[in-house]
Order: C-alpha cells, then sequence, then structure tokens
C-alpha cells in the first residue's frame, strides 16, 4: 500500500513538480492550494507524511500547522516546513509552530524526496 | 581694561601738551636767568665804579693839595710853613707833610703826631718817595700801618721846576675803608680793595687786611691785574671768594693808584630772586603738567568712550544681538556713525527675521519631502522583498522541472539534452544565488537587514556548516579539518548570518582548492572568536587581497570566472561581520593558499551602525 503525502502548495509549479516527483516513487499525493484546504484535507485523509509551504494565501503555513497539531489524531504526522526564502527566525517559527523538518528553497527534489524518505520510507 | 586707543590718544595729548609747558618754562627760565645776570652785574657794576670815583677823588685831590703847597723857589729856599700846617689842618687824612730839597735833605716836616721839625737835614736821597717823585711823576707808596691798625700812604710829589724839591705827605687811609664798608651789595655781599700787587688793603673784615691777605691767586684779582678793565666795559664773573663760597663778583680800576676795587655777593643770594622765580616757574609748569595729563585722560576718555561703545555694540551685533542699539551722543561724526550702525542693524534684524521664516518654512518642505523619502525608501523595500519572492518562485519551478526531466521522472532523454539540461540547472543555480545576493546586499544597504540577536554554540554552528559543505568536499576529495576548542562560552549573536559568513568562506575555499585541506580554527583573544579559514588553494595577489571585500570584485582570470560567484559573497561577509562589531581580513601568498580571518565579539548585546 503506497504511503499518502499531503501537500500545501498555493503554487501551481511547484504542486505539479512535487506531484511529479512523489509519484514517481510511487507515493499517493493529495494537494490543497490553501491553509485552509490544507488543514481540512489532513483531518479528511491522514496522510503519512504533510509538506507545508509557508506563503500561502489565507492561514499561512505556521497558522496550518498549529491547526493540525492541535487534532490529537494529527500529533504524530511528520509534516515539514517548505519556505520560498529564508529570513532568520523562520526556522525557530516552524519548529514553534510544531513541524518536523524544515526545508529552505530552493530545495533540489533530488534532496526533498531524500529528506520525505527519512519519515516515509 | 583700558584699550589701545585710549593709551594712544592720552600718551599724544600729554606728551603735547606737557612738552610745550616744559619747552615754554625752560626758555622762561634761561631768559629771566640771562636777564637777572645782566642787571645784578650793571648794578654791581655801577656801584664798583661809583666807589673806585670816591676813592680816585680823594687821592686826587690830596694829590692837588700837595701841588699847591710845593715850593716854587730854587734849592735852598725854605717853604712855608704855615702852608703846610693849613693843609695839615685842612685835610684830616693828611698826617704828616715833609719837604725834601732836591738835595734829598728835609727841610720840613709838620705832623699832627709830632713836634714840627725845621731843616733836620735828615737824608731821603735814596728814599723811593724822592727818588720816584724827582722823574716827575706822583709817586705813590704801597700801604703801610701804623701802630698796627691804621693804614697809611705816603704820596711823594716834586716841584714844577728842575731843581724843586719834593713834597711827601703820609696819607691815612681810613678813608679808603670807609668808602669800602659803606658799600653793602644785598645782605652777605660787599666790597674789598687790592692793591697793584694783589694784597687786600681794604675789606669790611679789617682783621684780613691787617693780615696782609694776599689775593693775588684768586683768579678774579689775576684777571683784573692782567687786563685793566675799560671803563664801560661790563664784566661780571661767578667766582669763588676767600672762603670758597660761589660769588658774584665784578670789579673797577683805581686808575692813578693802580688798585682794584671788587665788589662781590655770594650767588645764593644775588641769584635769590631768579631761584624764587626759577621755583614759582617750575611750579606753574608742574601744576600745567598736572593739569594737561587730567584734562588729557578726560579728553581721551571722551574721544574713546563713544568709539569703544561702537566696538563693544559692533561686537554684540556681530554675536547675534540684533536688538542691540548703538547709544553714542557725541554731536559729531561719532554719533553719525552710531546711527548708520543702528540702522544696519535694523536692516539686518529685518532680513534675519526674514531669513528665519524662509528656514522655517524650507525645514517644513524638507521634513515633508523626508517622509515622502521614507515613504519611498518603505516602498522600495517592500518591492525588494516581493520580487525576491516573485523571482525566485519562477526560478525555482524551472529549477524543479529541469531536475526532474535529469532525473529522467518524464522519461528517457537523450544524452544530449540530457547534458544541456545540466547546464541549465547549474546557470538557474547561479542565477538564484546572484538574485539571493544582489537582495541581502540591498536590504543590508537599505538598513533593513537588522540581526536576530539569540545565544549559539560555535561549536554546533562550525558542526552545521561542515555538514552542508560535506560533500562538496567529498567531491572535490579534500580534507576538511576543524579545530575548535570544546569549552568555548555561549556566543551571542545573529546565529544564521554567522553561518552564513562561514558557508560564504569555506564554500570558496572549497571552490578554489582542487587539491590539499580546508581548515577551520576558532579561538578567542580579546574576548572575541577569532575565526580561520585556511585553503592550500592557489593564493591571491597583493592587488586581489586589497579590493577583495568591496562589491562586486572577482579575482580576474578564467578559473574563477568557471567557479561562478557572483562577487557579492565576501561583500556580504564583511558586512554581517561588521553588524557584529567584529572585522574580516585575508593573509594570502601566490601559490600558497589563503588564510581568511573574522573576529566576532562574544557576545553582541547591539548591531553596530552601518555607514
Amino acid at each position: 500500500m503506497s504511503r499518502k503525502i499531503l501537500v500545501v502548495e498555493d503554487q501551481e509549479d511547484n504542486r505539479r513538480i512535487l506531484r511529479d516527483l512523489l509519484m514517481s516513487a510511487d507515493y499517493e499525493v493529495i494537494e490543497a492550494v490553501t491553509g485552509d484546504e490544507g488543514v481540512t484535507a489532513a483531518e479528511t485523509h491522514r496522510p503519512d507524511l504533510i509538506l507545508m509551504d509557508i506563503q500561502l494565501p489565507g492561514l499561512d503555513g505556521y497558522e496550518a500547522t498549529r491547526h493540525i497539531r492541535a487534532n490529537p489524531d494529527l500529533q504524530q504526522t511528520p509534516i515539514i516546513v517548505v519556505t520560498s526564502y529564508a529570513l532568520s527566525g523562520d526556522d525557530v517559527k516552524a519548529f514553534e509552530a510544531g513541524c518536523d523538518a524544515y526545508m529552505a528553497k530552493p530545495f533540489s527534489p533530488r534532496e526533498l524526496l531524500a529528506k520525505v524518505r527519512e519519515y516515509v520510507p | 581694561m583700558k584699550g589701545k586707543l585710549f593709551r594712544k590718544y592720552a600718551v599724544l595729548f600729554v606728551t603735547l601738551v606737557t612738552g610745550a609747558l616744559l619747552a615754554n618754562g625752560l626758555i622762561e627760565i634761561y631768559f629771566s636767568y640771562q636777564e637777572n645776570k645782566t642787571a645784578l652785574a650793571h648794578i654791581q657794576r655801577e656801584k664798583a665804579l661809583a666807589a673806585a670815583l670816591k676813592i680816585e677823588q680823594f687821592t686826587s685831590k690830596i694829590e692837588l693839595q700837595i701841588s699847591w703847597i710845593a715850593p716854587w723857589g730854587p734849592p735852598g729856599v725854605s717853604p712855608d710853613t704855615n702852608e703846610y700846617l693849613r693843609l695839615l689842618r685842612q685835610d684830616p687824612a693828611i698826617t704828616e707833610i715833609r719837604y725834601i730839597d732836591s738835595a734829598g735833605k728835609e727841610q720840613l716836616h709838620v705832623s699832627r703826631l709830632g713836634m714840627d721839625r725845621e731843616k733836620s737835614g735828615v737824608d731821603f736821597s735814596h728814599n723811593p718817595a724822592f727818588l720816584e717823585a724827582r722823574r716827575g711823576k706822583t709817586w705813590f707808596s704801597p700801604v703801610y700801618y701804623r701802630k698796627g691798625s691804621e693804614p697809611y700812604m705816603r704820596i711823594a710829589m716834586a716841584g714844577p721846576r728842575k731843581r724843586s724839591g719834593v713834597t711827601v705827605a703820609d696819607v691815612n687811609l681810613k678813608f679808603v675803608w670807609e668808602v669800602v664798608n659803606q658799600i653793602k651789595v644785598g645782605k652777605a655781599g660787599g666790597a674789598y680793595v687790592v692793591d697793584s700787587e694783589g694784597n687786600l688793603i681794604a675789606h669790611t673784615n679789617i682783621s684780613l687786611v691787617l693780615k696782609k691777605t694776599d689775593l693775588s691767586s684768586l683768579p678774579q684779582v689775576a684777571a683784573a691785574r692782567e687786563s685793566p678793565l675799560n671803563p664801560g666795559q661790563e664784566e661780571v664773573s661767578v667766582a669763588r671768594d676767600l672762603q670758597g663760597r660761589q660769588v658774584l663778583t665784578t670789579y673797577a680800576p683805581i686808575s692813578p693808584l693802580s688798585w682794584f676795587i671788587f665788589l662781590e655777593q655770594p650767588l645764593a643770594e644775588a641769584f635769590m630772586p631768579l631761584y624764587a622765580s626759577i621755583f614759582r616757574t617750575a611750579l606753574f609748569v608742574l601744576a600745567g603738567i598736572v593739569l594737561s595729563i587730567l584734562a588729557s585722560l578726560i579728553l581721551a576718555r571722551r574721544m574713546v568712550t563713544p568709539i569703544r561703545a561702537l566696538r563693544d555694540g559692533a561686537a554684540r551685533i556681530g554675536a547675534g544681538d540684533f536688538g542691540h542699539r548703538m547709544d553714542v551722543h557725541t554731536g559729531d561724526e561719532l554719533e553719525s556713525l552710531g546711527e548708520e550702525f543702528n540702522q544696519m542693524t535694523t536692516r539686518l534684524q529685518e532680513s534675519y527675521t526674514h531669513l528665519e521664516e524662509k528656514v522655517k518654512a524650507r525645514t517644513i518642505d524638507l521634513s515633508d519631502a523626508f517622509q515622502q523619502l521614507e515613504i519611498a525608501n518603505k516602498h522600495k523595500s517592500e518591492f525588494l522583498a516581493n520580487m525576491s519572492h516573485e523571482l525566485r518562485t519562477p526560478l525555482n519551478a524551472i529549477l524543479g522541472y529541469t531536475e526532474l526531466i535529469v532525473d529522467k521522472i518524464y522519461g528517457d532523454v537523450p544524452d544530449k539534452i540530457q547534458e544541456i539540461l545540466v547546464r541549465v540547472g547549474e546557470n538557474g543555480r547561479h542565477l538564484l544565488s546572484l538574485i539571493n545576493d544582489v537582495l541581502d546586499l540591498s536590504k543590508i544597504e537599505a538598513g533593513r537587514l537588522t540581526l536576530s540577536l539569540n545565544d549559539y554554540s560555535m561549536q554546533d554552528l562550525v558542526q552545521t556548516v561542515i555538514t552542508s559543505v560535506e560533500s562538496l568536499g567529498a567531491e572535490k576529495n579534500l580534507v576538511l579539518k576543524t579545530e575548535v576548542p570544546s569549552d568555548l562560552a555561549t556566543g551571542r549573536g545573529d546565529e544564521q548570518r554567522i553561518a552564513q559568513v562561514f558557508l560564504n568562506l569555506v564554500g570558496n575555499a572549497i571552490k578554489f582548492t582542487d587539491e590539499g585541506e580546508v581548515s577551520i580554527e576558532v579561538a578567542i583573544s580579546n574576548s572575541s572568536f577569532l575565526i580561520s579559514v585556511a585553503d592550500t588553494g592557489p593564493g591571491l595577489s597583493e592587488d586581489d587581497q586589497q579590493g577583495i571585500f568591496e562589491e562586486f570584485h572577482q579575482v580576474d582570470g578564467s578559473s574563477t570566472r568557471e567557479k561562478g560567484g557572483t562577487g557579492l559573497g565576501l561583500s556580504i561577509a564583511r558586512r554581517i561581520v561588521e553588524m557584529h562589531g567584529g572585522s574580516i581580513w585575508v593573509e594570502s601568498t601566490l601559490g600558497k593558499g589563503s588564510t581568511f580571518w573574522f573576529t566576532l565579539p562574544i557576545r553582541v548585546e547591539q548591531q553596530e551602525e552601518q555607514k
């Protein structure tokens, strides 16, 4: 049974890249465009891992992460935060919000896949 | 403080006035002295001549009387005794008279002191009286004294015929003494008479006469004897008397006797009125000088006070006290100068007020402009932040797709295209790093980059850096060495920015080193971390070391271009280090590698201002 990965990302190209990458690695990909959608999708689909963009319309990535972590059923789900640009203090904010890993753009799809595999082999 | 001008004026006035007064006083004194002396001399001289005349008359009268009674007859003829006796009675000065015949024998002798004698035959033929008189001139003997205190003179005179006898009279000179005694010159002055030899024969002090004082050594006596004075010629001199006192002295000759009468007056007395007059003049001059000094001071003060008021006023106005007005009421050019000043100040005040209003208005304009500028700057920063996102998002997509194609996610790719796509990826990443660096630098320059100060562990930081460059080093078979003491103090600073500096330096070291090693060392020096990143790369020339931390500086040469880089990394590193209050520098030798050093204060509590 393939693992489910939720991708919360507003940029279509980025979603496409992640989808193509993850599907090529035999993951099931669920996509959400906004923070609110992401939180709903997480509760609905119970993914094995969540890739969370920070800059999102509506709820931003930190808020969405906090909402997801607020659900007791989703407290163990690994969340990898992806930031568009690394500002000092972003990582601290991400970990404070409750994420497990942090990746700054530009990321190499190859590196991202490696990171994903650490949590969902 | 008295000003220079005051001193100048005062000195000038005092010099002028006292100079004039002194010159006037001195000239007056000089002329008064000369006139006084002449007048005194004149009076003395008159007195001397009068006295001399008296004595001359006295002797010439006796001479005349003797000539009358001299017998006219031949030798042997006896003179008329009665005539002789009558003469004796007539003239009390004559004490005795003798008649000596031409053979020199005394024929008659009548005297007040003794018995009259006739034909005593006493021989006078060798007596000077007889001998001198026989030569046809009246003979005057030197003065001699009887009874020790009576001055006498013998007068001898021959008869008119060739064989006439000689009449000899002994004359008491008390009369001369009386004449001398009667002469008073002032209080202390007096007269005296000397004979042709310079012997004193009459003086108010008789004892001097009786001592037969010789005055020929006195200069005034010697001068008189040498050049007998012509009547009418006035000569007065200042000399010393017997006691050595300074005297004003003059004389007159008593002609037939070759005597001289001298008049003298102590100089102190003679010139007493003169001295008094000099003293008075000096007193007046002194009083004049004192008055003139006072007047000069007052005048100088009156001249200088308004000038000083003008100067002080000008200084106050110059210092910005535009409310000040000159208060000068001298009624002359100075007052009009003060008025000009006041008018000028008024205009100055007006234009200054005008200027201040202008400045205020301009300042408001300027602050408006500044606010607008601040807003514009904010917009610029926001634009930069947005652009950062907007530029990178599509680039990330390009890079992502490229990598997916290269990784054959979308199926097989011909080798040639694969190779090109690898290059596309490399260039895309380079572009991304350029964008990042430019934006970082823009933020720093706009002052938008602020340090996020937190505690950090230097050991952990170095470890993180090593972890992220390990793969790069491994690709080139380079040895990465670290030497970090385990007991380092906890640092405080912007950990991420410091990591950026490390990554830049270590990244460069790996990039430019083809074989050998890259080593990171951390030490403590002066409460700062001292960090070095050393490589065994090609090294840097002196010129390149100079500008390496400037923006867009790249070491020239193909090898560096191949390595990529923006030329901004070291500049950003320098800014970050300086924002922490540290410094960064490089030591390198061409062909022997480079060592980059930087210091970081261990505890950074405040961000350093950027220039």
